[in-house]
């Protein structure tokens, strides 16, 4: 009877019930995923404006920022995506019709499920709607679901036609959340990244023109 | 996993030791008409599974008793993983949202309910065997992709036909069990965007039967 329970236990060893898929199968290729206001009309819109910055999520109350040639090659690749798309870069905020924050998130990490309230009221550093013109909020047609891992890069495109009147809200018509495994506050790859924003645009035919 | 490899190798040795250790003296005990089996399975996902790669990560146990008249009827449990990996590809999540990742799919089936059994040989050192199983399948569907993980737990109803047989090498009450499956359960479920409608199977077993 020893033998039988034995062997049995043995057998049961084998057991490690649920196996785990291999996740360092994965590509270090970046997540990417978007999301639009479907109602808006992006053929209505002809000129964008584009800080010469990047913002830098961290720690930090005070925003940070890349600027030269750390933010170039980002910006460089949104520029050239937004050309190709037909929309015209001016640097004449007022006037544009269009604008794009982009982020980074250096050192900060958690998730977040937006519905209500604003999430990102009173984080310490995030692009104010202010920034844009006389908009006292934001205005996400949409849910936003994402994780805001450490290496993420966060892009929204504002409408800067939106009403200054009734609720001032800033209209967020399309965003965009690209991060990879390989992301982390020490490491930034820029070829992944472009990469990445030229995927963004590729699987966002809606905004061509 | 190499961890899990080295323990699954340790367990197949102490099978083997205890295979070959086990007394003669015993030859007499194992004429019962109760029934047990334990064995690891190789499982192979037909159709369009949401995950198809045929894999080795499962376990049967199984117990009854045999009539006079060789209909037997036992209960049995199981368990086993199909991992399968989604090369990179975009796939809208919904009408505004589209997201560009591989993944790793996974399904892992636990059935459990009632066997019913017919053994058609019956010799001392040798039985087999036809059998129908029911029950309940429980499937626990998966995505993961970055450092995400989007799954859907299911529950469906469970019908196995196999056949099998058990083998008494030396003429004691340990001995070894084969069998042969297909195995079909009603689970649905969609994780993201990936439907799963109904769960098709089959596969092999080895392992001890007493």
């Amino acid at each position: 009877m020893k033998q039988l329970l034995f062997c049995a236990l043995a057998l049961l060893s084998l057991s490690a019930c649920r196996e785990d898929p291999d996740l360092g199968e994965l590509s270090t290729d970046f997540l990417v995923f978007t999301t639009h206001d479907t109602s808006a009309n992006f053929q209505g819109f002809s000129t964008y404006y584009m800080p010469d910055s990047v913002m830098v999520i961290g720690d930090s109350k005070d925003p940070t920022y890349w600027t030269g040639t750390q933010a170039s090659e980002i910006l460089d690749a949104y520029q050239t995506q937004m050309t190709t798309c037909g929309y015209t870069r001016t640097t004449d905020k007022a006037s544009a019709d269009l604008g794009l924050q982009i982020s980074y998130v250096q050192s900060v990490a958690y998730f977040t499920n937006y519905y209500s309230p604003y999430w990102w009221n009173g984080y310490p550093g995030y692009w104010d709607p202010s920034y844009w013109g006389p908009w006292g909020g934001w205005y996400y047609p949409y849910a936003v679901v994402y994780s805001y891992s450490i290496g993420s890069l966060l892009t929204e495109m504002v409408n800067l036609n939106s009403s200054t009147s009734g609720t001032k809200k800033l209209t967020v018509v399309w965003n965009s959340f690209l991060s990879g495994l390989l992301s982390n506050s020490d490491t930034f790859n820029t070829t992944l990244t472009v990469r990445a924003i030229d995927q963004s645009f590729t699987q966002s035919p809606y905004l061509n023109h | 996993m190499k961890r899990i490899k080295n323990t699954r190798f340790g367990a197949a040795i102490l099978i083997a030791a205890a295979l070959l250790g086990f007394p003669k003296a015993q030859a007499q005990e194992y004429s019962t008409n109760a029934y047990a089996n334990i064995d690891w399975q190789f499982n192979v996902p037909l159709g369009a599974s949401f995950a198809d790669k045929a894999s080795g990560w499962g376990m049967n146990f199984e117990g009854g008793y045999y009539f006079p008249n060789n209909m037997g009827i036992g209960a049995f449990f199981a368990y086993h993983t199909n991992n399968q990996y989604i090369p990179r590809q975009t796939f809208a999540i919904n009408q505004s949202s589209a997201v560009t990742t591989d993944q790793q799919h996974s399904v892992y089936q636990v059935p459990f309910g009632v066997t019913g059994r017919y053994r058609f040989v019956d010799g001392n050192t040798y039985s087999a065997y036809v059998a129908l199983k029911l029950g309940t399948n429980y499937a626990r569907i998966s995505s993961d992709f970055y450092i995400l993980e989007a799954y859907q737990k299911t529950w469906g109803f469970y019908l196995s036909p196999e056949v099998g047989m058990t083998i008494h090498p030396l003429q004691t009450i340990l001995g070894l069990h084969m069998a042969l499956y297909y195995s079909y359960a009603t689970n649905q479920g969609t994780v993201m965007t990936f439907k799963t409608d109904q769960l098709n199977n089959f596969g092999f077993r080895i392992g001890l039967g007493f």
